[in-house]
């Protein structure tokens, strides 16, 4: 199955089937355990998007996974904690993608990993939510090892590289002024000052889901929300 | 005796009231006639007394211990760089950047004049180097990566010993202070091997990110000021690091090695054959096949022959997945005949194991190399069938 939603299996335990993780594969986390005894879980308001780093046999809700994902830097994590970290979610498989491009798109991952160490831009989140940048970053002029990605253009950028084309990018609308207001008033001065393609996390869901590449839907709207792989019946709003 | 004083009463100040401050102040130590000034202190309120100080002599010595070195009469931004919280490194050295940008050569020639001298004063008096001078030796090294000061810093902050994280930012500087063959490479990586042996002596903690910053960087500062070195003797302690940093260090060394005037070191030939032995037996750590992928380049680049190369794959977990990345590296160091042998073998293992979307790129490459023609893919796709 080209999505793997952990959410859904865990919410039906007796329908569960062993869920292998490869390295590759693109990892979501869309939900926060809701407070009190039942658990419950609430969309978040930004999914978040990484690469496993390496294989799992059988992954469970809530198990350790070593994920490569675009946090202020390109960083290694181990992914468990929904709270106050990062939790596989949601998986999604190129089924098409073998071993080898598999071991590739990893060894690119490492290559932003390893970033030159400066102390006036360490301090500095490279976060970048506009367009990808693979090779500069918008606020560091002077920086000429840097890259600015969001989480999931870090992870469609990895793929194109390897000539996996996840989402059409082109064909993506360009953000509206409310929406440009929106993610300045969160990711501040990392934020494109000019409307552009945003890559919204759902989009590379929407992908998997429905196993369709690169994903160019009727109606990029409706994509947007991830909330919806959240099951009903567990979803506190 | 000559004296520059601003009334500590003076809340507010213009940076033009400061800058007089600090120009009559070294117009006064240019000629020889400074003996002391007064200066002003921003924080006043918070040490008041360390509001100003008479004289550098006499009486007045006990005060001065508060301000030990005049960076209170450096211009706002550099000042503000030195004393800031280190969260607001970034900003701080971003806007002393900007500030510097808009000055007149002359003046911002002084001003970085000025600065060295503080923190060479600093870094001698300091018991430990704070991010604050690191970061303003960074913004130094973008105006006077070449002038003197520069390399009398490095030196007095590389050979600070025990080795820590400031370490690992000196040794990334050393990139921009010299290239290979100028006049100060070999003393530089002469540093960052010292640099690198003291901290790999003392262990690497895989948990702590900067000890694996610095081994990165130290094999790309060495690769960068003599390619020599980092394939040489340094080598030995390759397999001493860990998944995560392994791979880029690699990179480095290949990189070096694939220069036509260095050799593959005895060290390095051991370091590729243990580190070899342990990824070869562990397929699922981390990045292993890539891994693998230059240590068999390496190997090729130490005198292999593509049929070695293939004999050497072949004993892998999986030697489709480790060809196709060898051949996607288009390693340089292979003839025509190797490289068709080499692409041949992968496009057969790669087809035998329907690794397709690899050997569509397997072919894609050897459509794109000049060396070969469409003959000889014909050749290879016959011989895979």
């Amino acid at each position: 199955m080209p999505l793997q939603n952990f959410l859904a299996l865990y919410a039906a335990p007796l329908v569960r089937d062993p869920a292998p993780l490869r390295t590759g594969d693109v990892v979501f986390h869309i939900s926060v355990d809701a407070p009190g005894p039942s658990r419950r879980w609430t969309a978040r308001a930004f999914a978040h998007a990484g690469l496993v780093a390496r294989d799992l046999a059988d992954y469970q809700l809530g198990e350790p996974v070593d994920v490569f994902h675009m946090g202020r830097r390109v960083e290694r994590d181990a992914w468990f904690d929904s709270v106050n970290g990062s939790r596989v979610d949601l998986a999604g498989r190129l089924a098409e993608l073998d071993d080898s491009v598999r071991s590739r798109l990893i060894d690119k991952a490492l290559e932003y990993f390893h970033r030159r160490p400066r102390m006036l831009s360490d301090h500095r989140s490279w976060y970048w939510m506009g367009e990808p940048q693979s090779s500069c970053h918008p606020r560091l002029p002077d920086e000429n090892s840097a890259y600015g990605f969001s989480c999931s253009t870090f992870v469609d950028h990895c793929y194109s590289e390897v000539g996996q084309h996840l989402v059409d990018l082109e064909s993506m609308p360009l953000t509206t002024a409310r929406e440009l207001q929106e993610l300045r008033a969160v990711f501040r001065h990392n934020t494109q000052a000019t409307p552009f393609r945003r890559l919204y996390p759902g989009y590379l869901i929407g992908a998997f889901d429905l196993d369709r590449y690169p994903f160019r839907p009727d109606n990029w709207d409706d994509w947007k929300d991830h909330g919806r792989y959240i099951p009903a019946h567990m979803l506190i709003s | 005796m000559s004296t520059a004083f601003i009334s500590p009463h003076r809340k507010k100040h213009s940076s033009s009231g400061l800058r007089g401050t600090w120009q009559r102040a070294v117009d006064a130590q240019s000629s020889n006639e400074f003996t002391g000034w007064v200066v002003f202190v921003r924080r006043a309120a918070e040490k008041p007394q360390a509001l100003y100080h008479r004289s550098v002599s006499g009486a007045f010595s006990e005060r001065l211990q508060l301000a030990p070195t005049p960076r209170t009469v450096m211009p706002i931004p550099l000042q503000s760089l030195l004393e800031c919280d280190p969260d607001f490194i970034g900003e701080a050295g971003a806007k002393a950047l900007q500030w510097l940008e808009k000055q007149e050569v002359e003046h911002r020639e002084l001003f970085l004049r000025r600065l060295a001298r503080v923190l060479e004063a600093e870094i001698r008096q300091a018991q430990s180097v704070s991010p604050n001078i690191i970061a303003s030796v960074e913004v130094l090294a973008r105006y006077r990566a070449s002038a003197p000061e520069m390399l009398s810093l490095l030196r007095l902050l590389l050979q600070e010993r025990p080795v820590c994280e400031n370490h690992m930012y000196m040794v990334s500087l050393c990139r921009d202070i010299a290239s290979r063959g100028s006049e100060h490479a070999a003393t530089l990586a002469d540093l960052v091997e010292s640099v690198l042996d003291a901290q790999v002596q003392s262990g690497i903690d895989p948990s702590v990110e900067w000890q694996t910053r610095l081994v990165v960087e130290s094999f790309r500062v060495l690769s960068h000021l003599d390619p020599n070195r980092a394939a040489g003797p340094v080598c030995r302690w390759l397999p001493s690091f860990g998944v995560l940093e392994i791979t880029a260090v690699l990179e480095e060394v290949v990189k070096a090695a694939r220069h036509d005037d260095v050799s593959v070191s005895p060290e390095l030939c051991a370091a590729i054959g243990e580190l070899w032995d342990r990824y070869i037996n562990n397929p699922a750590l981390a990045n292993a096949p890539g891994i693998l992928a230059k240590l068999l380049e390496l190997r090729g680049l130490s005198g292999m022959t593509s049929e070695q190369l293939i004999e050497q794959a072949n004993t892998s977990h999986s030697p489709a997945q480790l060809l196709y990345l060898l051949a996607m590296r288009r390693p340089p160091f292979l003839t025509r005949e190797g490289k068709l042998s080499i692409y041949s073998e992968a496009i057969k293992q790669l087809a035998g194991s329907n690794h397709r979307v690899a050997l569509q790129q397997v072919l894609e490459a050897v459509m794109k190399d000049p060396d070969l023609q469409t003959k000889d893919l014909l050749d290879m796709v016959s011989h895979a069938a």
